[in-house]
């Protein structure tokens, strides 16, 4: 018993300086590379913690990293939160549908939930959609998409050795 | 299995309720405090993992290429930055002053700006929203509402304060609204961020004459930003006869994705004899 919450907390750990490392490269090494377009490795965290931990932990780390994560966006208060909970959850109903391990499949998710994301954050205020916006988002999205398995691998990694 | 659906489903509803509880409490000092937490611990580590990397560049570029170069002219950038926002707002006392003056009240003003240098460590996570976070905090003399400037003009301003570090809401960001002034026309509207870059500026009657390349720049009321900081220059006039105002969208003075350097304004130091 002691072992399994001894392994769950070192798991934990490895995923949160994941997550910080991925809050890195978003808020500092991303913008300064590229700065119009925004590479969110936070759903591939979320994908990657769907495959390799149980909906709960998941879930929660989900509520908690989503949570700290507003202290680094202007968004209104938990909007990304609500966000972050909405891909989690749709990321765990395509479990049941999607074979989510094969890294085609990762791609297309993490594209299509950034541009869920964007659409949900739509809701929460009125900004102007221009032509060079849209491109942007593209841009954003198909890159998300192509760094998604990269960190679900990662995630998948860092939970599994102490498992093996 | 029916145990499992029946904590998932619980699962939701509780998150479901924090989310909510969030949006409906809103920024609060507990919330507030946990945030400042957390971009604190963020500098720290961010401190803590570039110091021996800057170390090890800086023995090379400090004291084996260049000597004393780059901080000296890290200095006179600094200070022709000042020198440049100094200048901005000078331009309009001068032109207030020369108004007075033909008006026969003739008033002796000295204006001051205390200038506090700070760079940019990250930037928001989200596409939509355009907020920095910068390395200066309370320990520095920022304070919120803080207006926050750049040698071309006004970045956006203080919208939290930690010891060291402080949250800039940039003014291309759908939240923000400056009030602010067209010279040409002598004319005050506000300036609202539209979210791509680029901003509105609203309430202005569609029989003013504003042509592109017009310079808008703060008109000082409200109190947080002072009078004459360059906000942009008019890029499009559209015109429609059923709207009482005129859409103006303007560019902004300031190149949003390559703000590295900023000044924060102390509290101007207004004499009046």
């Amino acid at each position: 018993m002691s072992s399994e919450l001894g392994r769950l907390t070192t798991n934990i750990t490895k995923v949160t300086c994941l997550f910080l490392a991925t809050v890195t490269m978003e808020t500092s090494l991303f913008p300064v590379i590229i700065d119009t377009v925004r590479i969110d490795l936070f759903i591939g965290l979320i994908l990657g913690m769907v495959i390799a931990t149980s909906f709960g932990t998941a879930g929660i780390l989900v509520i908690v990293f989503s949570f700290l994560l507003q202290a680094f966006s202007g968004a209104s208060l938990g909007s990304l939160p609500f966000i972050y909970l909405t891909i989690f959850l749709g990321l765990t109903a395509a479990k049941n549908m999607v074979y989510l391990e094969n890294t085609i499949s990762q791609m297309v998710l993490g594209t299509a939930f950034y541009v869920l994301g964007i659409v949900l954050f739509r809701l929460f205020i009125p900004i102007h959609i221009s032509l060079g916006f849209v491109a942007s988002i593209l841009a954003s999205s198909v890159l998300t998409g192509l760094t998604t398995p990269l960190i679900v691998y990662m995630v998948r990694m860092l939970w599994r050795e102490d498992e093996a | 299995m029916g145990s499992n659906k029946s904590d998932k489903i619980l699962f939701i509803i509780i998150s479901v309720f924090i989310v909510i509880l969030l949006i409906s409490i809103g920024p609060n000092r507990v919330l507030n405090g946990t945030f400042s937490l957390t971009r604190e611990a963020y500098y720290w580590m961010e401190r803590g993992l570039s110091a021996p990397m800057n170390f090890v560049a800086n023995i090379w570029s400090d004291y084996i290429y260049l000597v004393n170069t780059r901080q000296e002219n890290e200095n006179l950038r600094h200070e022709l930055a000042k020198l440049k926002i100094q200048c901005q707002h000078t331009r309009e006392i001068q032109d207030e002053n020369s108004r007075l003056r033909a008006m026969l009240e003739f008033k002796k003003t000295s204006y001051a700006f205390k200038l506090y240098p700070a760079s940019v460590f990250a930037q928001d996570i989200s596409m939509i929203f355009k907020t920095l976070v910068i390395n200066r905090g309370r320990s520095d003399g920022f304070f919120k509402d803080m207006p926050i400037v750049n040698m071309y003009g006004v970045v956006g301003r203080v919208i939290s304060v930690s010891p060291h570090t402080s949250e800039v809401l940039l003014i291309t960001d759908p939240n923000s609204a400056v009030p602010a002034f067209i010279k040409t026309i002598k004319t005050n509207g506000i300036v609202r961020g539209r979210g791509d870059g680029l901003l509105n500026l609203e309430y202005i009657r569609r029989s003013e004459n504003v042509n592109a390349g017009d310079e808008v720049v703060t008109s000082g009321l409200l109190g947080i930003f002072p009078r004459g900081l360059r906000l942009g220059y008019v890029y499009t006039v559209k015109k429609d006869r059923r709207e009482i105002f005129a859409q103006i969208i303007l560019k902004p003075a300031v190149s949003m994705q390559r703000i590295e350097d900023v000044f924060g304004i102390g509290k101007t130091n207004n004499k009046h004899n």
